[in-house]
């Protein structure tokens, strides 16, 4: 019969190796969690400081997290 | 599995000998043995089916060269049989493993998050054994038939209700994970793609293909490909249409995709991922030939796929990974060692000694359109080298013997 205790593995040992062939570089942050953005003629970004970072860069992509991010500014401070 | 070669598989019997390694160097488990701290080492090319004898991980391969991480008492072994190591390249690993040894945090994050209830709610729903609902397309219906002649416009009239929307489940699910176009497609191929002139006719068929960009591969150039049909067939065209519900052929490993599309859209990759459910494989891999004629295969860099995989009659345990071999595809072997690698690497997580590597060229599933044009890939099976596959699918199947979750065997005559 179906014997999911047996496949299981198989399953889960594929997954790690995709994962690691792949090479996964960070960990997404949350959705929304830590940006906050004010529209105008400009978008202002803001983001609380994440210790110990010293330098952050704002990078954007089309697709969200799993996109092609493109670097488009660089700054020192959490804005 | 596509089944009108069964026989051909239980004729093709190579054990390659089971490989195991367990190494206990930084940031991994440590492993029983404490003689498997690994050595660097340098030995000649013809040396490579010794070292996968005796277990030893292969790690990369130069011109005439492979370089492996033996134990010492591997090594001992390897001398005994006349490989001797350049002596020039062995050195002492324990204190400063090698970047190819070490495994990696987020992927340990990954595996440790997989879930086998998610895995196999997925199997059930996609095989008909519970309810779906599929916005705009049905409410608590059930997915009886994946056959490719009934999934695809026009013939998915949805009779019965939800019958065949097997393709729309797929893409419901990928679209709340964020699969959406042009990450998620269908491509559709005709009988001049797939080569299926006689059993695809001059239907449309259609793969799904979910990709997962990259972050370095911008242009995906270097494309890890995780594969599977999920097309079924039953014992009759006739009974297609209901009664093909594949649940262990083939979306026991299916199913292994979409836990790593939920799990892997949480972050950012150095490689594109892609992620194929393709169709037509059940009557002569249609589906996978089409896509490897539709696509160039440069990107192609590695392809894992995954067929049936929940069967053990026995109860041995032993699963098989097909590689093929180091004359025909060196590359594919080296891709076998890393699934061993990592297997090792992230928790033993299947024993060993469990795992068959088979080294024929079995072309019974999708991999194989991958080999022939030069594309390193791999499949993970159930013990098909050792013929212990499920007697109950495919065309093997019967009204009391279907290849459900629940009733492989045919039910017992009523007394």
């Amino acid at each position: 019969m179906f014997d999911q205790n047996y496949s299981w593995p198989t399953e889960k040992a594929a997954v790690a190796l995709i994962a690691s062939t792949a090479n996964p570089l960070y960990a997404c942050p949350a959705a929304g969690a830590t940006l906050s953005a004010t529209a105008g003629t400009q978008v202002q970004l803001t983001w609380p400081d994440v210790p110990p970072v010293t330098n952050y860069v704002v990078e954007r992509a089309d697709g969200g997290c799993g996109g092609a991010f493109a670097g488009i500014a660089s700054t020192a401070t959490a804005s | 599995m596509s089944s009108f070669t069964r026989n051909v598989v239980a004729g093709a019997v190579l054990l390659m000998g089971s490989v195991g390694f367990t190494a206990p160097v930084a940031a991994r488990p440590a492993g029983p043995d404490v003689d498997h701290d690994p050595w660097i080492a340098l030995f000649p090319g013809e040396a490579e089916p010794s070292l996968h004898e005796a277990s030893v991980p292969v790690w990369d391969r130069e011109e005439g060269v492979v370089i492996a991480g033996a134990s010492e008492a591997q090594l001992d072994g390897l001398r005994a049989q006349g490989f001797h190591p350049a002596d020039a390249a062995v050195a002492a690993d324990s204190a400063a493993p090698p970047a190819l040894l070490a495994s990696i945090p987020l992927v340990q994050q990954i595996v440790d998050a997989t879930s086998q209830a998610s895995w196999f709610q997925d199997v059930r729903d996609l095989s008909g054994d519970s309810d779906v609902t599929i916005p705009g397309f049905c409410t608590n219906c059930r997915i009886r038939t994946r056959a490719s002649n009934y999934m695809f416009p026009l013939n998915n009239t949805g009779t019965p209700l939800g019958n065949p929307f097997a393709s729309e489940y797929l893409e419901m699910k990928a679209a709340g994970w964020g699969f959406t176009a042009p990450n998620a497609a269908r491509e559709s191929y005709t009988s001049a793609n797939s080569g299926c002139t006689t059993r695809q006719g001059s239907q449309t068929w259609q793969n799904l293909v979910f990709t997962l960009p990259a972050q370095v591969d911008y242009a995906q150039n270097q494309q890890v490909i995780f594969i599977v049909h999920y097309d079924t067939i039953s014992e009759s065209a006739a009974n297609d249409a209901n009664n093909a519900p594949g649940a262990n052929d083939a979306m026991s490993g299916g199913s292994a995709l979409l836990e790593a599309m939920r799990l892997f859209k949480d972050y950012a990759w150095q490689n594109t991922v892609k992620f194929l459910f393709l169709s037509g494989e059940e009557v002569g891999l249609c589906g996978s030939t089409a896509y490897t004629r539709m696509h160039p295969t440069a990107p192609m860099w590695r392809v894992l796929n995954m067929d049936q995989t929940a069967f053990d009659g026995n109860k041995d345990g032993l699963m098989n990974l097909y590689n093929w071999n180091t004359t025909s595809c060196p590359s594919c072997v080296a891709f076998g060692d890393a699934f061993v690698q990592a297997n090792s690497d992230y928790g033993t997580i299947i024993n060993p000694a469990k795992i068959v590597r088979n080294t024929t060229k079995m072309c019974q599933t999708d991999h194989c359109p991958f080999w022939n044009v030069g594309v390193t890939a791999i499949d993970l099976n159930e013990d098909l080298t050792n013929n212990d596959l499920c007697p109950c699918f495919d065309q093997f199947q019967a009204s009391t013997c279907r290849d459900t979750i629940t009733q492989f065997y045919r039910s017992p005559a009523p007394r």
